[in-house]
Formats: structure tokens, sequence, C-alpha cells
């Protein structure tokens, strides 16, 4: 049990979270508006469902931990090394992404975005091996058709309005 | 039988003009294409398609999506022939012969046995669509709240005891769902449930861009981890699909489209348990067991047969209950609402033409399907060699602009990066997304139909073990999670 984040340290901890998550969840339920002047009872209250869910989250988030907890102890060699969730690559990737989707698009127009941010994708994940100026070239082309074909795709095929 | 089949007729005649088919072959092609590619699932290739097709007619839009459901499956064999990756997880299953018999200089025979499989198992599929969703939807007209509330809590149990390796987490992926379905103005009182004064949250949480997100954008960070290696694939001979191989293993095809479907009904299952258990049925009962693994033709034969025969199978739930058989198929579900298509027990009665064009819609997808397959095979494999530098950023503006897309909102893009990144992180830590996707899909379905019960019964829990649909279906989920822990406290004691 040591591909990627799934360990058992992960498990337990995974748990301690969902029991958390599962109390919150549960205490926001009550604290919603019932509606009793309204002539509701707790099956139609709003937070009646919440709150059952949130119950559950708390018992699975419960057993989750337990049985980490419990292989943990069990277990004759201890767990190796998990390999990291993120590593390099994805956090350039979110990055990205984040800029392009949660900074660019909206502020600058869609064209403009969209042709730096596949640019500057294909620029750094480009094999390192590459001639610069093919590398450039394959970086400008990718961006720049992109950009073309997705604005007019979806702005004259598809009729939908781009951000 | 003469009127579904008079009402077929009139479904394919409505859709026999060049617009429509030219849209069914390009979408078939899409399927094939984000099929083979590895990364791209069907339930991403179907959640962009969805954003893509929002303005289209619903009869059109919902063709489209059709025709790229049953391409993305089939496509998904072609990278499992000839890189021994899956391009789809339905298609894994058929990494163990195809690969093996590509190995032996056999690709090309095994893409034409992936085609006839894919082909016959859609068709088998199709018969089961027209003949048992009027008879279930008939049955479904006598289902009240509390067989209502069971079937969308044993949608997202069976999903999360079925679709990955930990039932626990498969449960609690599924939970969370219903939570997040949860989210925004609840039904009864317009009261705003963890909104926080956000207005866009008021209105809940768009299916459409968490899916992206969760599918795609997630997948797409998935694909990143690791630099992709070079391309190798297998040269090939010729892909026509030999009669002998269907003749020879009819037996297989039919259990396997049988198999197939059947685990299509189930709500919350998926192809890729179809192709599995096709897959061990056809093992257990072969002639030739000690092929299997090594090259079998009908290994592979099983395993696509079911997979394909699984995507109208996953139709029938949808159509008569709408509670979705699969996670593409809670996509294309949502897409229907969208368009304003009502699936549910009423759709017989209703709009009962439209599970003949559903039908018909499927038939197009084969046609597609097997038009690739035959003629184009050796121009699709190109795409295989595009290197993930380029697809990826491509991928990741057609997610953010199909998000927005929807409502034209940009708080459906930021919803989409959210949820890819939790639906990333909770990847890593072993949670399914699959049970996830149906519980936000089911989650209004069971939290109306739980109140509802409650209401008319009082606060009285008999109804739901009672009523005998009701009783069968707690039993199911009962005995589901029973005999999951039973199995995992007797696999730790020995």
């Amino acid at each position: 049990m040591d591909e990627g984040g799934k360990t058992t340290r992960s498990d337990i901890w995974g748990g301690v979270g969902w029991v958390s998550f599962g109390l919150v969840i549960l205490v926001e339920a009550l604290r919603m508006d019932r509606f009793t002047s309204m002539g509701a009872t707790i099956y139609t209250m709003p937070g009646f469902v919440p709150g059952m869910i949130g119950v559950v989250v708390m018992v699975l988030g419960s057993v989750l931990t337990l049985r980490g907890w419990r292989r943990l102890k069990d277990a004759t060699s201890p767990d190796g090394p998990p390999e990291p969730i993120l590593n390099g690559r994805i956090a350039i990737t979110i990055l990205l992404t984040l800029v392009y989707a949660g900074g660019l698009i909206g502020r600058v127009p869609f064209w403009l975005a969209t042709a730096l941010f596949v640019g500057a994708f294909t620029w750094l994940f480009a094999p390192t091996d590459q001639a610069v100026q093919r590398r450039l070239i394959g970086c400008i082309l990718a961006g720049v058709l992109t950009s073309a074909v997705v604005s007019i795709v979806f702005q004259e095929v598809f009729l939908v309005r781009l951000p | 039988m003469f009127e579904g089949l008079i009402s077929f007729w009139h479904s394919i005649v409505h859709f026999s003009t060049p617009e429509v088919i030219f849209y069914a072959l390009l979408s078939s092609l899409v399927g094939v294409v984000m099929g083979a590619l590895p990364g791209l699932t069907a339930t991403m290739s179907l959640a962009l398609m969805t954003t893509l097709t929002i303005k289209l007619p619903h009869d059109q839009a919902l063709l489209i999506l059709v025709c790229t459901y049953v391409g993305a499956i089939y496509g998904g064999s072609r990278s499992a022939i000839l890189l021994n990756i899956p391009g789809t997880p339905a298609s894994a299953a058929s990494c163990l012969d195809g690969y093996a018999l590509a190995r032996q200089g056999l690709a090309g025979r095994a893409m034409g046995i992936a085609t006839s499989g894919s082909v016959l198992g859609t068709l088998i599929g199709m018969v089961f669509l027209a003949g048992f969703t009027p008879i279930l939807g008939s049955m479904a007209l006598k289902f009240g709240a509390y067989e209502f509330f069971w079937l969308a809590l044993f949608g997202v149990i069976i999903a999360g005891t079925l679709t990955g390796d930990d039932p626990l987490k498969g449960w609690i992926a599924g939970v969370a769902g219903l939570l997040i379905a949860g989210i925004g103005q609840e039904p009864q009182y317009a009261y705003e449930r963890f909104s926080y004064g956000v207005r866009d949250l008021a209105g809940g949480i768009q299916l459409v861009p968490a899916l992206v997100g969760a599918f795609g954008f997630a997948e797409l960070l998935t694909a990143m981890k690791e630099r992709q290696a070079p391309v190798k694939i297998s040269p090939f001979d010729t892909v026509i699909p030999r009669l002998k191989d269907i003749t020879r293993y009819w037996r297989t095809i039919l259990r396997s489209g049988l198999i197939g479907t059947g685990v299509g009904i189930v709500p919350g299952v998926g192809e890729d348990v179809a192709a599995w258990s096709s897959y061990a049925a056809a093992k257990r009962a072969s002639k030739e067991k000690e092929l299997y693994g090594k090259g079998s033709i009908e290994g592979l034969m099983a395993a696509e047969t079911g997979d394909n025969a699984c995507v109208p199978g996953a139709m029938i739930p949808v159509l008569t209950l709408a509670i979705p058989g699969s996670a593409p198929a809670a996509v294309l579900m949502a897409a229907m609402i969208i368009h304003g298509v009502k699936p549910g027990p009423l759709i017989m009665v209703e709009n009962p033409q439209f599970v003949y064009d559903i039908v018909a819609m499927m038939l197009f997808a084969t046609i597609g399907i097997l038009i690739y397959g035959l003629v184009l095979t050796k121009a699709l494999v190109q795409v295989l060699r595009v290197p993930q530098h380029f697809i990826v950023p491509i991928i990741f503006v057609l997610c953010a602009v199909g998000s927005f897309a929807i409502s034209g909102r940009l708080f459906d893009v930021y919803v989409m990066l959210v949820f890819g990144l939790i639906g990333f992180l909770l990847r890593g830590f072993g949670y399914p997304m699959a049970p996830l996707v149906l519980g936000v899909v089911l989650g209004d379905l069971l939290e109306k139909n739980l109140r509802r019960a409650l209401l008319l019964s009082d606060g009285d829990l008999a109804p739901f073990f009672t009523r005998p649909i009701s009783a069968v279906v707690a039993a199911m989920i009962f005995g589901t999670v029973g005999w999951k822990i039973w199995s995992v406290t007797r696999s730790n004691k020995s």
C-alpha cells in the first residue's frame, strides 16, 4: 500500500480529516433554519439530509482511521516512503492552469490568454534535447493555432460565447 | 413488438439527414480519438462534448454525445492493443490478450477482433435497450419515494464497491458526492445551504463543470505526472475482421453481450466491470484457458463485446429510472436534463419515441465505429504519436471554455479548477471518482425521495423495508456492504 498517497498513515490522517469534515457538516446542518414556524417537521428541515450525511461521513472516516491504525499496528515491516502525489511537473502544470483559468481568462482577450498559455506550456514541457529554434517554432505554432481554431470553432460553429 | 419496430424505423428516418449523419460520423471519430488517447476517458470526452453542444438542438446534441460515448469505449482498444496502455479504463481487460497478439505480429487481427466485438456488443445491447426499456419503464411507474431512495443509494454504494480498489474509500467518495449535490438552494423552502453568501453558489454546483474538473483537469494532472515515454506502435497487418473469428466464438460473443448489458443495467457499475466480468466468464467457460493472457482471440473478443454492450445497457436505468448505469451515462443523463429531456419512469408515457431515438443514435454510432475500425485505423493510430505537451494544454483550454460555455459564468471555470484539484488529490489517495459522480448526480433524487417518504410515513421506517421492491433493493445494499465487510475481515484474519 505505498502507491501514490495510498499509505496506511495517509489513511489514518485521511480518516481524521473525514471525521472532522463530517463534524463540520453536522454542526452546519444543525445551525440551519428549521422553518418550524412554517410547519416543517424534522424530515422536511433543510439540515436533515446534510446532517445525516455528515454523520455517515464521520462513521466512515472513523472506520478508515481505525482500519489504518490496526494495519499499522499489525504491520511486520513499516510502510516504505510513499511516492509523492505532487512533483515538479505537476506543480508547474497546476501553476500554469491556475494562471490561465483563474487569472488570465476574463481579464485579457481570450485569444491572447490561450496563445500565451498553450505556448508557455508547450515550451516548458517540450523535450529539452530539442534545438531551441525548433522548440520555439513548435510552441508559437501550437499557441497561435490552438487559439485561432478554438476561437473560430466555438464562436462560429458551436455559437458559444467565449470568456 | 411491431410498435417498437415502427418507432425505431421512424427514428432512423428522422436522423437520416446529411447534417445528422455528418454529426454522427464526426462525433464517433472524436470519441474514438479521445478514447484512444491514454488519459482521456469516455466520461471526460462526454463532459467536454456536453459543453460544446450546448447550443445545438437537443436531438442533435444527444446524438453527438451518444456517438462520442460509443466511440470512446471502442477507441480505448486501439492503445490497449498497440501500446499495452488502456485508452480508457474499460479497455484494461483488452490489454491482456490484445497486446499479446500485437507482440506476435497480429495487431491488425487483434484490432479486427476488437472492432467486431465492439460492434456486436453494441448491437446486442441495443436489442435489450429497445426491448427492456418499455418493460422496465412500466414497472418503474409503480415505484414510489421509498424505492427511488433505495435505488439512488444503491447506485452510490455499488459504484463505491466495484469501481475502486477499496470499497470504504469508494463509499466515502460517493457520500462526498451526495454532499456536493446538497450545496445551494434546497428543494422545499429554497433555503441556501453551504453557500456562505456567495451568490453563484446559491444555485448549487453545476454538474458539468464539476465533472469536467474531476475527470478532465484531474486526469490531465495525473497524465502530467511522468514524462511521456517515446511511443512505439507495433506494426500491423490487415484490420478486416475474420468471419471465422466471429462464427467460432459466437457463444462467447452472445454471453459477453448479455453480461455487458446486464452489468450496464446495474446502477453505477460501468464498462470496466463489464469487460472484466465478460472476460472472466469467457475464461471459465473456455476450452482454451491456457491461451488467456498470452494472446487469446476469445478473451479479447469477450472483453471488447462486454464493454461495448454495457453502453446501451447503462442507458436502460437512465431512461427508465433516471439513475445512471455508469459514470459516462451519468454525464449523458445530465446532458439530457440540460437539453430539457426528462428521463425517468414517465418517459414511456410522455415521450416513448425518445427511447427509440437513443437506440437509433446507438446504431449510427455503431456504423461509425465500424467504418473507422475498417478504413481509418492506420491514420487514427498516428494520433497516438502526438506528444503529450501538445495535447494536454489543448484539452485544458477545452475544459476551461467548455465550463464557461454552460452558463457564461467565470464561476463555473473556477468550479472546474477546484474540482480538478480535489479530484486529483482524492485519486492520489486512492478514492475513485465514479462514486463521487454518481453521488453528485443522484444526490437530489435521494434527498427528495427520502424526505418525501418520511413525510408520507410520518417518520415510520417500516415501509422502507416492507414494500416488496424496497425490501429487495435494501437487502441488496445491506448484503453488498455486509459481504464486503465480511470478506475484508476474513482476509485480515487469514
